[in-house]
């Protein structure tokens, strides 16, 4: 019965950069400093303000596209993804979307299986907001907006959760073996939100999101337990809803945070303050050479 | 000291005949006694310290900067550290700039004293100056009309004699058309000729800023200054910068001159056309050589241009959400904060604006919209590309005739739009125009002549517009 359903797991990796500066401004990228201490008009998002790219976090972006065998686009440019929220100064956050640095690729896993990656691509981060402190207001800490992020993002693929963790490790190991981030989950420099889809037919079914995990333990017990959440719900005859749900690890089960009817529209647009960047077959030769020679 | 222009000014500050405090007196005088024209929301405090500051320098001799001493006004969207800088919004009403834009340090550095800032309409969005928070800027020459838009009060206060110059940005004719209505030069630059680094985002790929000024000469002196790359602005040229007023060669003989048939049937019944005729008689007179040719798309430019342009503005207007800027309305949580402040603080068109923005992006109507006006706008570039290789210029209206009268058309937004007929294109194609007074209208009002050329030939248009302005009146009136 069980073997009629076809899971697929698409997994999208956020990891900070190790660039000096941030990735649109000239502040210095710093864990731990005091807050609101490496911040500018750009990255606070001030009226008046233009970003200008970190061409080193294009160029590792570019190391990471090459590490995993994807298509190194010769032109892409970056969009603006809009919506309000109290971390994001302009009220955007600048994304790649329609032509990213890298398209494809794939992460192969011990047993040879290749995960077919969709595209990889640069982005920036949000700053921190802490709600509801003691005395009721929420602070923000700008030193984290507008961090260089590096997104891998898979396919769907056919893979077990045991394959998630590995899948996970090995994308570690090798951005950080290739210098291009410490990767150090506690300080949120790598993070990963894993999407579950079922369904009986070649079809693909609903999209499932969940967030919250750290832990291989977690990946394990989170993605099994939405795997037999959805099977039994289908086999019952309901429907999956598209959603986003978080691993509450102590009582292991997931729970929904934001149901579909909240999910925004985000109203890309390229940005007007960024040129289209173009690269020609010698930068990707010279980065390559720095991959191999490190 | 009466209607003196930037360089004329230069010369007797260095020859002597008068101060830079004195100059500066005089202009701060002629504010106070224009002030019913609304057209200045601010003057400095230190205007006058800063021109004593200048005189020190004229004491010390040597080489002077280019603009010693000379009094300029500011649009209210060009940042000056630590002045107000508002947009005419209730919004940024106490909005402090922390730092200076990238053409106001090079103007400091020439020399110049920053008198103020000047109305507008709010966020630079309207073409009549009637959409400012701080009630309309009237023209210039009659209280009863509109001074136009956006940079109105920069045009009134040049054309009045509040300043030597002034600055302007110009998304789609803010520049241009209240020169024209003023009787004044105004011109945009090559979009990317100018840092908009310190320029309160409209439209970014169409913001420009420039210049309006009393005479040609003084134009061509003030941007040769303001342009050139700029690392602030990734999106600046690094196209060298012409010393553009030693271009102006008080010659036209040769030089081609191109007429759109669309733009020219536009006008055909109104005053404009008969000026034209007589411009044309004026160029080929003097060696020039006219020729019309067709552009069909020319009829599609308006729509085009009020899809991207507000598609911009409602995603450069978000950050306006109420948690970091003064002033801002209290609610119980982030997003009421955000909806309280943006719905009694910006005004009716800035919000009509941000809905049609928001609109041509949404997902489902991304395509139907916003990527087809860019479809549209790419062809009308290359039909300009393509007029301007076998032209040097092309001569537009700068608008369908005078100034109209203060709230004729403030219900009525479509026919505000209209008005931008003339001046939206090159700001769509990227490339410099002008407006020259040329004539006057019926009403007696001003009337302008609309002279747009090739990117980054900012050279021909100033050469063109000052051997047009220094001898078609004297030649032919």
């Amino acid at each position: 019965m069980m073997n009629d359903f076809k899971v697929n797991i698409g997994i999208e990796t956020h990891i900070e950069l190790k660039t000096r500066t941030k990735a649109f401004c000239g502040c210095e990228h710093k864990f731990g400093a005091d807050p609101n201490t490496h911040v500018c008009p750009v990255c606070m998002g001030l009226p008046g303000a233009i970003p200008s790219v970190n061409r080193v976090a294009v160029e590792n972006t570019i190391k990471a596209g090459l590490l995993f065998h994807g298509d190194i686009q010769k032109e892409f440019y970056f969009e603006r993804k809009n919506y309000f929220s109290p971390d994001l100064p302009k009220g955007y956050q600048i994304v790649q979307y329609s032509k990213p640095i890298c398209s494809g690729g794939y992460v192969e896993l011990s047993n040879g299986k290749k995960i077919l990656l969709n595209r990889i691509h640069l982005e920036e981060a949000t700053a921190k907001v802490t709600y509801d402190n003691n005395d009721g207001v929420s602070l923000i800490d700008y030193n984290r907006s507008g961090v260089a992020i590096l997104e891998i993002v898979s396919n769907p693929n056919e893979m077990s959760s045991q394959e998630v963790v590995e899948y996970l490790d090995v994308v570690r190991d090798m951005v950080r073996s290739a210098g291009l981030s410490d990767c150090i989950k506690e300080d949120g420099q790598f993070r990963f939100d894993i999407s579950i889809s079922i369904s009986k037919n070649n079809c693909m079914g609903t999209r499932v999101e969940i967030n919250n995990l750290v832990s291989s333990k977690d990946i394990i017990n989170a993605v099994d337990y939405e795997i037999d959440r959805q099977m039994s719900l289908l086999e019952s005859g309901g429907e999956i809803l598209q959603e986003t749900r978080i691993w509450d690890s102590v009582g292991e089960t997931t729970f929904t945070v934001r149901p579909k009817e909240n999910v925004c529209d985000y109203r890309h647009i390229k940005d007007p303050d960024l040129k289209t960047i173009c690269i020609t077959d010698e930068d990707i030769a010279r980065l390559s050479k720095e991959l191999q020679y490190r | 000291m009466k209607n003196l222009t930037a360089l004329e000014i230069v010369e007797k500050i260095k020859n002597r005949e008068f101060t830079c405090e004195d100059i500066t007196r005089y202009y701060l005088m002629q504010i106070e006694k224009y002030k019913n024209k609304n057209a200045v929301l601010e003057v400095f405090d230190d205007a006058i310290a800063r021109a004593r500051e200048m005189d020190r320098l004229v004491g010390l001799g040597g080489d002077l900067p280019k603009l010693i001493g000379v009094p300029m006004l500011l649009k209210d969207n060009i940042m000056y550290k630590g002045k107000v800088c508002s947009s005419a919004s209730k919004l940024l009403e106490n909005y402090i700039a922390p730092f200076s834009a990238t053409v106001v340090e090079r103007l400091l550095d020439a020399g110049v004293v920053i008198l103020g800032r000047t109305n507008m309409d709010e966020f630079a969005m309207g073409g009549s100056c009637e959409n400012s928070a701080f009630g309309p800027c009237k023209n210039a020459h009659d209280d009863t009309r509109v001074s136009g838009g956006s940079s109105g009060g920069s045009a009134v206060a040049v054309a009045l004699d509040m300043c030597a110059f002034a600055l302007g940005s110009d998304t789609g004719g803010s520049v241009r058309q209240p020169a024209s209505y003023n009787g004044i030069v105004g011109l945009k630059p090559t979009n990317s000729r100018v840092s908009r680094y310190g320029l309160m985002a409209f439209a970014g790929t169409l913001d420009t800023i420039g210049v309006l000024s009393k005479s040609v000469k003084d134009n061509a002196y003030i941007m040769s200054i303001m342009a050139g790359k700029d690392d602030k602005d990734s999106s600046s040229s690094s196209v060298p910068v012409d010393d553009y007023l030693m271009q102006i060669k008080d010659s036209i003989a040769g030089k081609k001159i191109a007429l759109i048939k669309e733009c020219q049937d536009l006008v055909k019944q109104t005053e404009q056309y008969t000026l034209f005729q007589k411009i044309i008689g004026f160029c080929q007179k003097h060696g020039a050589i006219v020729t019309e040719t067709s552009l069909p798309e020319y009829e599609d430019i308006l729509p085009t241009y009020y899809t991207i342009a507000p598609a911009e503005a409602s995603s450069n207007m978000n950050r306006f959400d109420g948690i970091r800027f003064q002033n801002s309305v209290n609610g119980d949580c982030a997003e009421s904060i955000t909806i309280n402040t943006r719905t009694s603080l910006l005004g009716k068109e800035v919000k009509r604006r941000i809905m049609l923005g928001n609109f041509v992006l949404s997902s489902e109507y991304y395509n139907d919209y916003y990527l087809k006006a860019k479809g549209v706008a790419d062809k009308i570039k290359s039909g300009f590309r393509r007029i301007l290789e076998d032209n040097d210029l092309i001569f537009m209206p700068t608008t369908y005739g005078e100034a109209f009268e203060l709230n004729s058309k403030t219900s009525d937004p479509v026919s505000m739009y209209i008005e931008d007929m003339f001046t939206v294109t090159a700001n769509i194609i990227g490339m410099p125009a002008i407006s020259i007074p040329v004539s006057k209208g019926a009403y007696g009002l001003p009337l302008g002549l609309q002279i747009v050329g090739a990117p980054f030939d900012e050279s021909n248009i100033y050469n063109m517009a000052d051997f047009i302005t220094s001898h078609l009146r004297s030649n032919d009136e």
